[in-house]
């Protein structure tokens, strides 16, 4: 306890529980996008016609989490402590 | 000593600072996308030089404060700002020169306690804010940066696991641009904004502006296009180290790296925690090296860039120090002048001597 004074380990206790949510959210979900659109493209290679709703579900999904952080991270640009 | 001089010579070594900081710093975002070829180095580093211009009008909260809880407010001159800028413009270029990345906020840091220490004494320092502001920091950026880049590499792989053929690679590629932009943008936010700082410091100092004031629109300018000049020439020996000489990068890797750089940049920020991008995109590097598996990590280069972070502070503070103690004795107009001077041959030198060996484009 005695380097208390020194580190503010409650915003770094903060700033690092969100890094870890924010880089394996975005981590996951782009991985979901890249994955339905992957099974998207191939679908449409192999001429099985329209593509799968739930390729298509996971791209959209991915996407949009992906999206929605890009959003979350200019906002924290915005409004720095 | 003539104050509109010296203010003006402040200025001007305060955009070199702001260039030799854009320069340095290209690393951070755009290393990995260029080690993986996910962009071209010259795309690579036009990108990020906008982005960095943008972002340095994205946010008005500039940091007047460097030197709040680091040294005493009311010992700020123009003599111990030129001083300062001078420490850590010489160690931005050294380590430059050895292609190793290192904060730029910590070496002007560094440089403002060595000459206030010089301008005004020891207790004009204050210990507890280096520490806790400056020291600790510097250690657990890249401890945790790296520790999420970890979870984050294993994870990308796994995702890649699932996914046929290159089109994974590529589509990592694309991601990876994603997240190199978003440091960019978050790099210009938080350091251009640091020379307006400085400036806008300055202009305060000697009695331009009022206390408190904001920077006046020619000082972002002038901060947003010298930080984009210097991002733009690129500093291709950092960018060498970070995207080859660390471990081999590869896409999954570049951008859970990325990713998990811009994370603890931006959370930092906004909890009011800020620390230095350059340790924390270096500690999540050698994180995706970790993650992945049978990957090699160069712990011994790892090494010599913590070693290098830990003698930021007092080099850029030693050399702030000598020029404070020298602007002292000599007390007179040509003192700046004669800094600026002698400033721009040993730059000058460096980049010569830079040339025997030169790191460009074409070898990252």
């Amino acid at each position: 306890m005695l380097a208390d004074p020194l580190v503010d380990w409650t915003a770094l206790g903060e700033a690092a529980g969100a890094a870890v949510l924010g880089a394996l959210v975005v981590v996951c979900d782009f991985g979901l996008a890249l994955t339905g659109a992957v099974r998207m493209a191939e679908a449409r290679r192999a001429g099985a016609g329209p593509a799968p709703a739930a390729s298509f579900a996971m791209l959209a999904a991915g996407a949009l989490v992906c999206a929605g952080a890009l959003v979350v991270a200019l906002l924290a640009m915005l409004h720095k402590t | 000593m003539d104050s509109d001089l010296l203010l003006v010579v402040v200025i001007g070594m305060a955009l070199a600072f702001d260039f030799t900081n854009g320069f340095h710093d290209t690393a951070n975002a755009m290393a990995t996308s260029i080690a993986t070829r996910a962009l071209k180095p010259k795309v690579a580093v036009t990108l990020a030089a906008l982005l960095n211009v943008a972002g340095a009008f994205l946010s008005i909260k500039v940091a007047t404060t460097i030197s709040k809880g680091i040294v005493d407010a009311d010992k700020i001159t123009l003599t111990v700002l030129l001083a300062a800028l001078v420490g850590a413009i010489a160690w931005n270029l050294v380590t430059w020169f050895f292609g190793l990345p290192s904060s730029s906020s910590h070496a002007l840091i560094g440089g403002i306690v060595g000459a206030a220490w010089v301008a005004h004494g020891y207790d004009a320092i204050e210990t507890s804010g280096v520490v806790g502001k400056v020291l600790v920091p510097a250690l657990l950026a890249p401890v945790i940066a790296g520790g999420i880049a970890v979870l984050a590499t294993f994870l990308s792989y796994r995702l890649l696991q699932r996914l046929p053929g290159e089109q994974g690679e590529r589509g990592y590629r694309y991601g990876q641009i994603g997240s190199a932009s978003l440091v960019s943008l978050a790099h210009g936010t938080n350091d251009a904004q640091k020379t307006m700082g400085v400036i806008t410091l300055a202009l305060i100092v000697h009695g331009s502006l009022d206390k408190g004031a904001d920077p006046p629109t020619w000082v972002i300018l002038a901060a947003a296009l010298a930080i984009g000049l210097g991002t733009y020439i690129g500093g291709w020996r950092v960018i060498k180290t970070l995207g080859h000489g660390l471990t081999k990068v590869e896409a999954p890797q570049g951008f859970a790296a990325e990713t998990s750089g811009a994370s603890v940049l931006l959370a930092s920020s906004y909890f009011g925690y800020p620390l230095s991008t350059t340790h924390i995109v270096s500690g999540a590097v050698v994180g995706s090296g970790v993650g992945k598996r049978l990957a090699e990590v160069r712990w011994s280069l790892a090494g010599r860039i913590v070693l290098a972070w830990l003698v930021t502070l007092p080099a850029a503070a030693a050399v702030a120090a000598l020029v404070a103690a020298g602007l002292d004795e000599a007390n007179s107009t040509a003192g700046p002048i004669v800094v600026a001077a002698l400033g721009a041959l040993g730059a000058g030198l460096l980049f010569w001597a830079a040339q025997r060996n030169p790191v460009t484009a074409k070898d990252v």
